[in-house]
């Protein structure tokens, strides 16, 4: 049974029994600066004001950016409680090839208080502030700690340090505005508590034999986590089958704000479904190539073969298809998987569409996201091409030589399922990070909190918003749906 | 020099350690935590000296510090552990008005990081387990092999 409209229903309920006799204010968001005598926030070293940013220190910068990012947020939310952010900007990690950029979440969970719309259900505390109306912490008001690398300002990450300016102009810098958005937007709740590894609610506890001597509490959160495979909710299973869940590729996100502001967002775009065999089967992230043959909306849907490259002087075969395939004849009328790397894109896919393939994947050789987009030119070129994960190409890979089926098709908003729901970021491995608390990234366009926080975004948080209101941030608002939802731009 | 190069990795270790604590610099309950014991503890933080984390110099110098490799591997480690923390920390206490707080003891959820990829382009990621992120912080995952006749990769 789908458990939306009890979850609906309760809200509604509460939020009519809650509802302020005066009207909430548009909420007021601190920050603390936490840091010591000339670091961070109080880095005395003089730097030009830039990009709206009228700062002329670099911790006055630093300091204003996050006021800025606050600001956003403080004018989409309506709290009396008064939510302040715990901030610092300290060396952290950071080197030629890779850095830590920073972190920010709630500080506290909170379940049990008054007006909670759920009974036993961790809220993050400055949602849980809100709702009740009061600080529920006798000893702290700093409901969101932010940490965030003051050693990038130094080059260590070679050519690239933090923007601070306010008008999105970062280059190949880093816009730290649209990073505190997407981090701020977990502390306020955009995260829940359950672990996507074991399934374990926040406050499970156990002895020292594993066994489980308290069960925890779900998180707000995974009452509108839906496994469209089995139609529960998070709330509804168990560790070992929200841990599968979390590595499925089938779960979404039902929350009736997010569902009706859905459709004024997303926009068109590629997406391929691995149908079968069943027990792998879900919808897989995709790119399309500059240089792609049109996806036809009804998509089409053919048998994966991958292509054979001449043997190497080793008797070595690869996969790349960089020249003609060994196996052309299998190829005819499937669809080609290809391998990532010895040659160009459009080479690739001229080659496997020359042997009769309808359609070409090229599988990532490296842990990296969602590809960036194949590029190049051939009009020559008539197959739909697509270039997907590298983790989703090896889950294809792992099927053959048996019978592998797949769609590949243009959806009308892509990044939810035909129910309007919208699908979250379910990697094939916990591993690789980001699982269940980030939106799925086969949103177009990119979305302020997808894993990968893309290049293109503006300063907006189109869904984020709405996903907020789904897990109360909507209770007592004197005039839903929200304005200001800032519109996102593509470069 | 070489004494000292090798001395490096052991005060890192035990600067961090210090600074960063373990279950000890915990409290016995979140309520327990002052707003002034927490910043205390912030601040300790926040005065790692720039020398001793990876990259790091003092704001406004061009070049990051050289740091060797075990001694990056330690403060990495270090700073990662302090980020994500530990669920077993958690700790369930009382709040007001009859609520239940679960104090997260500073551990965070997501950690936002970048890497340069084999290509140059850089990933931007938000990951939420330190398994991840000491992955990514390794650098890339190297590509698949090619076959010796393959030409060299364009992209």
């Amino acid at each position: 049974m789908n458990r939306f409209p009890l979850i609906a229903l309760t809200l509604s309920l509460a939020a009519a029994a809650t509802l302020p006799s005066v009207a909430e204010a548009k909420a007021t968001i601190t920050i603390k600066n936490n840091d010591g005598p000339n670091e961070g926030f109080n880095d005395t070293t003089a730097v030009t004001p830039v990009g709206g940013n009228a700062g002329t220190t670099l911790g006055q910068q630093r300091l204003n950016v996050f006021k800025a990012a606050a600001d956003v947020w403080s004018n989409l939310l309506n709290s009396n409680v008064e939510i302040v952010i715990r901030a610092n900007f300290d060396p952290l990690t950071c080197s030629a090839t890779s850095a830590t950029l920073g972190a920010a979440g709630p500080t506290v969970y909170v379940a049990g208080f008054p007006n909670a719309p759920l009974a036993d259900t961790w809220y993050p505390i400055a949602l849980g502030d809100k709702l009740a109306g009061q600080h529920l912490s006798a000893t702290t008001a700093e409901s969101i700690s932010a940490r965030f690398n003051s050693s990038i300002d130094t080059g260590c990450f070679t050519g690239v340090k933090w923007y601070y300016g306010l008008d999105g102009n970062a280059g190949t810098n880093i816009d730290l505005l649209i990073v505190l958005l997407h981090e701020f937007g977990h502390g306020l709740g955009f995260v829940g508590g359950t672990d996507p590894g074991s399934g374990a609610f926040l406050g499970q506890t156990t002895d020292a034999n594993g066994n489980v001597t308290a069960p925890g509490h779900p998180s707000i959160w995974d009452s509108f986590m839906l496994d469209r495979t089995s139609g529960l909710h998070w709330t509804q299973m168990t560790d070992a089958t929200r841990a599968a869940s979390s590595t499925s590729g089938h779960l979404v996100w039902d929350g009736p704000w997010v569902r009706s502001a859905a459709p004024g967002i997303l926009h068109s775009g590629p997406v391929m479904t691995l149908d079968s065999p069943s027990a792998v089967a879900r919808q897989t992230l995709s790119q399309i190539a500059d240089f792609s043959g049109p996806v036809p909306v009804s998509g089409f849907s053919a048998t994966v073969v991958v292509v054979n490259d001449p043997p190497d002087a080793s008797g070595m075969v690869g996969h790349f298809g960089c020249s003609a395939p060994t196996n052309s004849a299998s190829l005819a009328g499937r669809i080609a998987l290809i391998d990532r790397s010895g040659c160009n894109f459009t080479v690739k896919v001229k080659n496997a569409q020359t042997a009769g393939a309808v359609g070409a994947i090229v599988a990532d050789n490296i842990d990296e996201g969602l590809p960036n987009t194949m590029g190049g030119t051939d009009s020559t070129i008539t197959i739909p091409a697509f270039s997907v994960m590298r983790d989703y190409g090896a889950l294809l890979e792992a099927q053959l030589p048996g019978s592998v089926s797949a769609t590949m098709r243009t959806v009308i908003r892509a990044g939810s399922d035909d129910a309007g729901n919208l699908y979250v970021f379910t990697p094939t491995t916990v591993s690789q990070g980001s699982s269940i608390y980030h939106f799925d990234i086969s949103a177009v366009p990119d979305l302020l909190m997808e894993p990968f926080i893309n290049s293109d975004l503006s300063h907006g948080v189109d869904l984020t918003i709405d996903q907020l209101k789904d897990i109360g941030w909507a209770i007592g608002d004197p005039a839903p749906p929200i304005t200001g939802r800032h519109s996102l731009k593509r470069h | 020099m070489k004494l000292i190069s090798s001395l490096i990795p052991v005060a890192l270790l035990f600067a961090a350690t210090t600074l960063f604590g373990d279950s000890t610099d915990c409290p016995a309950t979140a309520e327990s935590v002052s707003r002034t014991a927490d910043s205390s503890a912030n601040a300790a933080i926040a005065a790692v000296p720039a020398a001793a984390v990876p990259g790091a110099a003092s704001a406004g110098t061009a070049s990051p510090a050289s740091t060797s490799p075990e001694a990056r591997s330690i403060t990495t480690d270090q700073i990662l552990e302090r980020l994500f923390g530990r669920r077993s920390d958690d700790r369930v206490t009382s709040g007001t008005a009859g609520s239940k707080l679960l104090d997260l003891q500073g551990r965070f959820s997501m950690v936002s990081i970048i890497v340069r990829k084999p290509d140059g382009t850089i990933g931007h990621f938000c990951v939420d387990n330190i398994d991840a992120a000491r992955k990514l912080l390794a650098g890339p995952a190297s590509p698949a092999a090619v076959p010796l006749a393959a030409p060299a990769p364009l992209q």
